[in-house]
């Protein structure tokens, strides 16, 4: 069982906030629907014999290894919630470069010369493969709930890169746009009169209001 | 280059009297400017900015602003600060300190055309106390103390913990449409000159 730290659970809160817009109706049976776009996109393990050394995908809250998403596990009273699994592998270069120099000086011992720049190349390739075989990856998880009668959705995520990266996955997912809750977007939906949302010359200075003004 | 052409090129500007290209040096503290100004203008970070700096000036006195559930919400600003301007010999100023957000300093500061671009916030909503680090560009939430969870199912633990995690944001949101509230009308001018006064009195 892989173990799960879940924020969402304990430790101190960080999340980014936004409000999901549906583009489409949203299905009656919410149970089977959460559970078919969570499968849809479920996490996959790493194919060692691929090239990609990353793969990420949806597991459960409570369990990282697990990904049937039946309703008692993704929905908990209006959330939705779910987990943004990573895996990395991670062959470090130098250890590639100690056996590549191990190589080549066994290489020259045998053959009287060092090894062409070609062949070191097709060998580096192949140690690499190798030792991609016995890599244990990394694996990060990061929790996504949303509240359904309020469509706000959160990301319990703090770097920029990764909020940025789970919004695409969680819009293609359950399609939906996902609007960030940033000042301007709650002030817009106050339905303010547009000049009332100008920089205040006063506090920011003259020269950012001036420059608002002429966009 | 035939001599029409270099005079030509003289005249836009692209070669100096010598006849060697002239290489537009951009000023450095132009280009921060600009960057700057593109961070402040994109999902209006100045409002958040404007917030967090009207938030100081009015928590000062411990007053509460707002209300939820019929609870008052009661806000102080503690530990590190960080302010944030557009031009200027500093553009950024990292303040630490118990007391560091209402310091002289941080005052000074303000009159010098910083404001606030993050700052943690201690709310006291009823016996409930919460602790959150709120930036002005998404007034995102981090490294928040939420109050302890009572449930003993596990089920209603998540639950319970979204639930205060929810009602922060509540709060945050709420304190920010208090804001806008006065903002949007003509009575901000008097409350930019009486938080213009308070700080000119540190």
């Amino acid at each position: 069982m892989v173990p799960r730290r879940m924020p969402v659970l304990r430790g101190s809160v960080t999340y980014s906030r936004f409000r999901a817009e549906p583009l489409g109706e949203r299905a009656k049976d919410v149970r089977r629907w959460a559970q078919r776009s969570l499968q849809r996109r479920a996490f996959e393990p790493i194919d060692r014999k691929a090239e990609d050394d990353r793969a990420a995908g949806w597991v459960e809250i409570e369990r990282a290894d697990l990904t049937e998403f039946t309703p008692s596990r993704v929905l908990f009273g209006e959330y939705l919630l779910a987990s943004y699994r990573v895996d990395r592998l991670r062959v470090p270069g130098q250890v590639v470069k100690a056996e590549l120099d191990k190589w080549a000086a066994e290489y020259e011992e045998q053959n009287g010369q060092p090894p062409k720049r070609s062949e070191k190349r097709n060998q580096k390739a192949e140690l690499t493969f190798k030792l991609r075989q016995r890599a244990f990856p990394s694996t990060r998880t990061y929790d996504v709930s949303w509240n359904l009668t309020s469509n706000e959705v959160e990301l319990w995520v703090a770097s920029a890169k990764l909020v940025e990266e789970l919004q695409v996955f969680v819009e293609e997912t359950f399609e939906l746009h996902l609007h960030p809750l940033t000042p301007g977007a709650i002030a817009e939906a106050l339905d303010a009169p547009a000049g009332a949302l100008l920089p205040t010359a006063g506090l920011v200075g003259p020269s950012l209001a001036e420059h608002v003004r002429g966009i | 280059m035939g001599k029409a052409s270099e005079e030509s090129a003289f005249l836009r500007g692209d070669i100096g009297v010598d006849g060697q290209a002239v290489e537009e040096v951009k000023d450095e503290g132009e280009l921060e400017q600009t960057k700057v100004m593109e961070e402040l203008v994109r999902g209006r970070t100045y409002l958040g900015r404007e917030f967090l700096t009207w938030l100081l000036w009015r928590t000062n006195d411990a007053a509460s602003l707002v209300t939820i559930d019929n609870e008052p919400i009661t806000v102080v600003l503690v530990g590190r600060v960080v302010l944030r301007g557009l031009a200027g010999e500093a553009t950024e100023l990292n303040v630490k300190g118990v007391a560091a957000p209402y310091s002289a300093i941080v005052r000074r500061a303000i009159g010098d055309g910083l404001l606030l671009h993050v700052a943690r916030l201690r709310i006291q909503h009823g016996e409930k106390l919460y602790e959150a680090t709120v930036d002005a560009e998404h007034l995102a939430v981090r490294s928040a103390k939420i109050p302890k969870v009572l449930s003993e199912e596990d089920d209603d633990k998540i639950t319970e913990r979204l639930f205060l995690a929810e009602r922060l944001s509540q709060m945050v949101d709420a304190l920010f449409q208090r804001f806008m509230k006065v903002r949007i009308t003509p009575e901000w001018a008097a409350e930019v000159k009486a938080l213009r006064g308070w700080i000119e009195s540190a």
